[in-house]
């Protein structure tokens, strides 16, 4: 609407300038050099109102920037419940899972004001633990997961929330502790991560031009660690700038 | 190309480890000084290591047990005495189960356990693995087909006649002819018993004798049909057996053997020294005896004193085996006794087949003197008859004697360490 308005107003400032011209008289000239002239004058006009009208496109484009001068980084805590895949067989074994995330919202590195909200990216790092066993003989054992995820966002229409889909790799790491009496041995090794999951995020706005935001999720999140496969049941919250 | 990249990396790496036989890694087994330690150990039959499943056992996860009487399956053709093994086993186990997914860190070729039950259930099979070694050379070198693929469900929730489930135990049921380990409860300190390979060598001592003795029926008609002194003596007589094969099983470990292995696992001292297969003053009571003959089928599951009995025949057979200096052909006899289809010579299960209906016949006496008619031995036979008529107060203290004729003349009751009881009134 803007792109029409600018344009119609050069339009018709053009045809005021014409106007001019018009009101002068026009000599009878049947020397055809020189009636070269005014087709030139209107073809460098057309040019410039051309050039105008781009500017004013890239003036448009910049101002979604102006509109949301969030740069579009942050980090989150997550806490939530981490459904690891029991080593007995059948169930899960339910424990506290907390971690936290840098979160880049790629999305705006590209111009258009739709596709912007619709990527992001997560560096995560999660931790869960879990111990069973004896007085005599029990075994702690530390899950890390880190991961990078990109993740595809559909704007519920103008409002802070998003739902997306995340598609992630990285890898676990896992410390055990074997305790037999008094002796402990201490273990760790790494599996490759492949995470998978759903979630809603919304990224309300704390200061009023919009540069600081609240950002939080509920997501649920399946991890396959090697031929285990956990869930991961939570929510983040945290600051986008 | 790079499509297909991602999902392939996914998929190898999501795959289990399964290295061939024999597999090295860390369980929690006795050391040389006899304390349970991790140690490395070769799992020689394990074909898939992350579900535990081999030619020796198959572990299977969150199965449930449930005997209950109100059951109207339970109660179709009569009772689960009724009922093939498979429609037990349909009735009976409520929940069939998955393959467990033991988590493991490799190490230069070695498995490490990496959370506290796949080092149970490693523990577990390797003792499973010991225990059938053990009755390969006890059956001479014949290999032991009901012991192969032995079913063992892991953390099994199991209730038998009961509402709660069972905790802290480790069972052989012979009527879904399974393994359970149960759950422990919270206050567990020591030893589990899965790790525990007496433990597990009683339990397969336990299948042992269901499959020689009682013919492989998970239900013998001798157990729903007999009562007193009898049935007292074919459940004391399988536990004592049994406990006797797991101190058998304990042997070839680096510490040798270990007549006492509940003691690592269980808390209670006094179940432990009652239990002790090595126990100098295992002696019958009077207290014991008139358990053992007034006792209802039910009492007597429920008491001590069906391991108290038990154990006097362990005893006996682990002072008999000593004295002579050769635990192996007391081992062996054992076997030989369970079932042996010579008229001269008749084992333990054609005892019990040929007087199901006169089960008075089966006694303390009968059951012993099958037993040393096995023993090869002639110095250990003798030793055995002077233990069990010292021990379990038998009729015969002196030899030769009706009821014993496989004792020698030479044999003859000790008075020490178990003073003769009152006879009964």
């Amino acid at each position: 609407m803007i792109r029409l308005l600018l344009a119609a107003t050069l339009a018709l400032s053009l045809s005021a300038f014409a106007q001019d011209d018009d009101d002068a008289p026009i000599p009878y000239d049947d020397d055809s050099g020189e009636n070269t002239a005014a087709p030139k004058t209107i073809k460098r006009h057309r040019d410039t109102l051309r050039e105008e009208e781009e500017e004013a496109l890239e003036r448009e484009e910049t101002l979604t920037h102006l509109d949301d001068p969030n740069i579009g980084v942050g980090g989150e805590f997550l806490p939530g419940l981490m459904l690891l895949e029991s080593s007995k067989g059948a169930g899960t074994e339910a424990r506290f899972m907390y971690g936290f995330r840098f979160t880049w919202e790629f999305g705006r590195l590209i111009p258009d004001e739709f596709l912007r909200e619709m990527f992001f990216a997560d560096v995560t790092w999660q931790y869960a633990a879990y111990g069973d066993g004896t007085a005599q003989v029990h075994t702690d054992t530390n899950y890390h997961y880190f991961t990078l995820a990109p993740a595809f966002a559909i704007p519920f229409g103008k409002s802070f929330m998003s739902a997306y889909a995340q598609l992630g790799l990285g890898f676990n790491y896992t410390a055990t502790s074997q305790y037999v009496g008094a002796d402990r041995i201490d273990l760790a090794g790494t599996k490759f991560l492949f995470q998978y999951g759903l979630g809603l995020r919304g990224r309300p706005a704390i200061l009023a031009d919009g540069s600081v935001r609240i950002t939080f999720r509920v997501e649920l999140t399946r991890f396959l660690r090697g031929y285990m496969s956990d869930t991961f049941i939570g929510a983040g919250i945290g600051v986008l700038f | 190309m790079k499509r297909l990249l991602l999902p392939s990396i996914a998929a190898l790496c999501a795959c289990a480890p399964n290295p061939p036989a024999p597999v090295q890694v860390m369980a929690l087994a006795p050391n040389q000084t006899g304390a349970y330690a991790t140690v490395q150990v070769e799992l020689k039959t394990l074909s898939n290591l992350a579900n535990l499943k081999g030619s020796v056992a198959e572990l299977l996860g969150g199965a449930r047990v449930v005997v209950d009487p109100n059951d109207p399956l339970q109660n179709l053709n009569g009772g689960i005495q009724n009922m093939t093994d498979d429609q037990r086993y349909e009735v009976l186990v409520k929940d069939k189960g998955a393959d467990v997914r033991g988590h493991f860190i490799e190490r230069a070729g070695v498995y490490w356990p990496a959370d506290f039950h796949t080092w149970n259930m490693v523990s577990a099979y390797y003792n499973f693995e010991k225990s059938y070694e053990y009755f390969v050379k006890v059956y001479d070198g014949v290999e032991p087909t009901e012991l192969q693929k032995m079913r063992v469900m892991y953390w099994a929730n199991v209730r038998l006649n009961s509402t709660e489930p069972m905790t802290d135990n480790a069972l052989y049921l012979s009527f879904i002819k399974s393994f359970v380990i149960v759950p422990f409860s919270q206050d567990q300190k020591l030893v589990p018993l899965a790790m525990n390979i007496g433990v597990v060598g009683h339990e397969v001592a336990h299948r042992a004798f269901n499959h020689k003795v009682l013919e492989d029926q998970g239900i013998h008609p001798a157990l729903t049909s007999w009562t007193g002194s009898s049935f007292n003596l074919l459940k004391s007589l399988d536990e004592g057996l049994a406990d006797f094969h797991g101190f058998g099983v304990t042997c070839p470990e680096p510490a040798g053997c270990r007549p006492n292995f509940l003691d690592v696992s269980i808390a209670d001292q006094s179940i432990v020294n009652m239990r002790n297969v090595a126990r100098t003053d295992a002696c019958m009571d009077e207290n014991t005896r008139n358990a053992f003959f007034q006792f209802s089928p039910d009492q007597w599951v429920r008491s001590t004193d069906m391991y108290k009995v038990g154990n006097l025949i362990a005893a006996s057979l682990y002072q008999a085996a000593n004295k002579v200096g050769d635990v192996g052909v007391m081992q062996k006899a054992l076997l030989a006794a369970y079932d042996d289809p010579s008229p001269v010579n008749p084992g333990l299960r054609q005892l019990i087949n040929s007087n199901l209906n006169t089960p008075q016949a089966v006694t303390l006496e009968s059951v012993t003197n099958i037993i040393v008619a096995h023993v090869t031995e002639p110095q250990m036979k003798k030793e055995l008859c002077n233990e069990f008529s010292m021990r379990l107060q038998l009729k015969c203290g002196s030899f030769p004697c009706a009821e014993m004729p496989a004792c020698p003349s030479t044999a003859g009751r000790p008075t020490q360490p178990c003073p003769l009881l009152p006879p009964l009134p």
